[in-house]
């Protein structure tokens, strides 16, 4: 449901510009997938978080093996309660992953 | 002001990068490579934004940068002087001192409303602009810079950058199909060269970056990076 967006990420060599892209296509989702739309808020918001950090500075490709792993687990989490598609199952994931995205805030 | 002093080209290139090593603001990495914005992976990376720290040096960039513009350019082409926004900004604005120019800054995107949203200071409509940045490495960036100025009415004739990497191919030309002459003062080249006579690497570190200067993307895409540049 959500994958299409971590590709774009990964096919951008998840580099700040990918990171961009994919938060530019969550946004685009938004209004035409109002059911998905706190989920896709939240990918906006955490492709958007990295942008910020990171933009006119390269990463060593480590760190950046990192932010893509944390990103695809963010992803994931929200992929499978979707999938599951009972309305606690959503709310969960989308309580963890706001979370998750404070935390890295902080970081 | 500028001193009016012209050296020559080939010696600006080689004090350069001899500056930027000083300083460390270059970053051999070739086990673990760096992931630029753009996605590319990279065993080098250059920080030119350090140069603000050292006034000497600083100070002799600039003149050259000024000797360099007014040489290739010419005295009298330019009514204003922009910095891209973060580091081409005080770039622009020691340059913009030197050449008895105003100042602008150019914003990553709008702010506010109107034509010159992108815009932070005054640019007179129909204003011939210098648009000033640390480093150099595809042109994307400039030719959006560009296009902000173009919105508010002005044309980026020119663009400078202090260093500028001179290993992606066609580089100059989108530039100048976006109506900008290129300017810089080092290259990847200038800096591979004083690294060889200092014996600055070691023959494997320096084996790895010549490969990634002469065919970055291949060397990228080998490293986990993207393997074409996004247009």
């Amino acid at each position: 449901m959500f994958e299409s967006l971590v590709e774009i990420v990964v096919d951008g060599g998840h580099g700040v510009r990918a990171y961009n892209s994919c938060a530019k296509a969550a946004r685009a989702r938004i209004s035409s997938e109002p059911d998905n739309a706190a989920a896709l808020t939240l990918i906006m918001f955490a492709a958007q978080g990295v942008v910020e950090a990171y933009d006119d500075q390269p990463l060593p490709i480590d760190a950046a093996d990192a932010l893509l792993d944390n990103f695809r687990g963010m992803v994931a989490t929200l992929d499978a309660a979707y999938a599951d598609g009972t309305g606690e199952a959503k709310l969960a994931a989308l309580n963890a992953v706001s979370v998750q995205l404070v935390e890295a805030a902080k970081n | 002001m500028f001193p009016n002093t012209f050296p020559d080209k080939a010696l600006v290139s080689e004090l350069v990068a001899k500056m930027l090593l000083e300083i460390e603001a270059v970053h051999f990495r070739a086990d673990q490579p760096f992931t630029f914005t753009s996605g590319l992976a990279s065993p080098v990376y250059i920080d030119c934004r350090k140069l603000i720290s050292f006034p000497r040096i600083r100070s002799a960039v600039m003149d050259f940068a000024a000797g360099t513009i007014l040489r290739d350019a010419g005295f009298e082409q330019f009514d204003s002087v922009a910095g891209g926004e973060t580091a081409g900004i005080p770039f622009a604005a020691w340059l913009s001192e030197r050449l008895g120019l105003p100042m602008q800054y150019v914003r990553k995107k709008p702010k506010g409303f109107g034509r010159d949203a992108q815009i932070e200071g005054y640019l007179k409509e129909g204003s011939r602009v210098l648009l000033v940045e640390d480093l150099i490495t595809d042109g994307g960036s400039k030719v959006k810079f560009a296009e902000a100025i173009a919105k508010a009415g002005s044309k980026a004739t020119d663009t400078f950058s202090v260093f500028y990497y001179d290993v992606f191919p066609g580089t100059p030309e989108r530039l100048e199909a976006a109506g900008m002459r290129l300017h810089y003062l080092a290259t990847w080249w200038d800096i591979l060269d004083v690294c060889k006579k200092q014996k600055h690497l070691s023959p494997e570190v320096l084996r790895e970056v010549e490969n990634f200067l002469h065919n970055p993307l291949e060397w990228s895409a080998n490293h986990g990076g993207i393997a074409e540049l996004s247009s």
